[in-house]
């Protein structure tokens, strides 16, 4: 917290409410606009006769009141731009703009996770794949609710397994032994591991990455697991890189630990150069 | 009655215009870096969305205007 933010280093996700939230305000502002442009028609439809003068004043306060359109639809916007969840290795932090000169911040440390619960009820949210992921906590509030986002099972994985990383590591820190970060944890991986890991390519995966992609990420791809393609890599994914190599393989990516010299020799031996 | 439409125009105008301006102050204020210092490459959609909203609010307020003055003469 540095420089006064609260998340500046580590881990960070932000999740927000699914667009489809804002189905409604969109609905709302074509109904308004689309009202608007039938007026001429009725007026002519009734066969009331107006003047330029008239029309000029129409005209101005039509001006008004499409500008009055398009604001109320930029504070449904604003409303669910400014709503939003940070998920960082740590904690969760929940930030909501509830109307306009109120906003809450509340914070809740992974550690205080007792069970993550995801409720997806409605056509849409089921059809759309979205909904509520309810967090058991053991603090005074009770519960921490992440509203209506998107692969709300995803975010529940997520969340547990940030909770056991942190849980972990609080835990190596009381007793002394202290790899302080996830890169420090991941880099004291025992060599035999790397070793298992990269044994285990399947082979079918090679063809999901081409040869630059795998080296320019340093990535193996090793098997799919639960619907997630499990990769080694020597060093940690920024959650952009993350995005983008489930973009180009098409699935979520989880990311194995391998060391440096077993990913060379991998990449080496599965991606050589031409 | 032409005074009275004009007082009343401009009062409606004003009142968009501070309308306009508290939600412009919101994504000012109240921007997720003030939260969370953003990844490399990760930007903030608040800067364009505000862009977008104010051109168009301007856009819509002075082609009314231009067509208004128009239909008068």
């Amino acid at each position: 917290m540095a420089d006064g933010r609260l998340v500046t280093t580590g881990f960070r996700r932000i999740y927000r409410r699914h667009v489809a939230e804002l189905l409604g305000p969109i609905l709302a502002s074509l109904g308004m606009l689309i009202a608007g442009l039938l007026i001429p028609l009725i007026v002519s439809f009734l066969g009331i006769v107006i003047t330029n003068y008239t029309v000029s004043w129409l005209i101005l306060f039509a001006g008004i009141y499409f500008g009055g359109v398009v604001s109320y639809f930029f504070l449904e916007w604003l409303l669910w731009y400014l709503d939003f969840w940070v998920l960082t290795d740590r904690r969760l932090i929940d930030v909501q703009l509830t109307a306009l000169f109120r906003r809450r911040v509340a914070e809740l440390p992974l550690i205080q996770v007792q069970d993550i619960a995801v409720d997806q009820s409605g056509f849409l949210q089921n059809v759309l794949g979205y909904g509520n992921v309810k967090v058991q906590t053991a603090a005074k509030e009770g519960f921490f609710i992440i509203r209506a986002v998107s692969r709300p099972q995803e975010v529940r994985s997520k969340i547990l397994e940030l909770a056991a990383q942190h849980q972990e590591t609080s835990q190596k820190e009381e007793e002394g032994d202290i790899p302080t970060s996830l890169l420090q944890q991941r880099e004291a991986v025992p060599e035999a591991l790397t070793r298992i890991a990269l044994s285990s390519v399947d082979m079918s995966l090679l063809p999901k990455f081409s040869p630059s992609q795998a080296r320019n990420f340093r990535i193996i791809p090793l098997r799919c697991e639960e619907g997630k393609l499990i990769v080694a890599s020597a060093s940690e994914k920024s959650p952009d890189d993350l995005q983008k190599l489930a973009l180009i393989c098409g699935m979520p990516v989880e990311i194995i630990p391998v060391s440096k010299e077993e990913l060379d020799q991998a990449l080496d031996r599965y991606y050589p150069l031409t | 009655m032409t005074f009275f439409l004009i007082i009343l125009y401009l009062l409606v105008l004003l009142a968009l215009s501070i309308f306009a301006g508290v939600l412009v102050y919101h994504l000012a204020v109240y921007r997720i870096s003030s939260i969370v210092k953003l990844e490399d490459g990760q930007k903030e959609t608040a800067p364009r969305a505000m862009v977008f909203y104010l051109s168009l609010l301007i856009i819509i307020v002075a082609v009314s205007l231009i067509a208004s003055v128009f239909f008068f003469l």
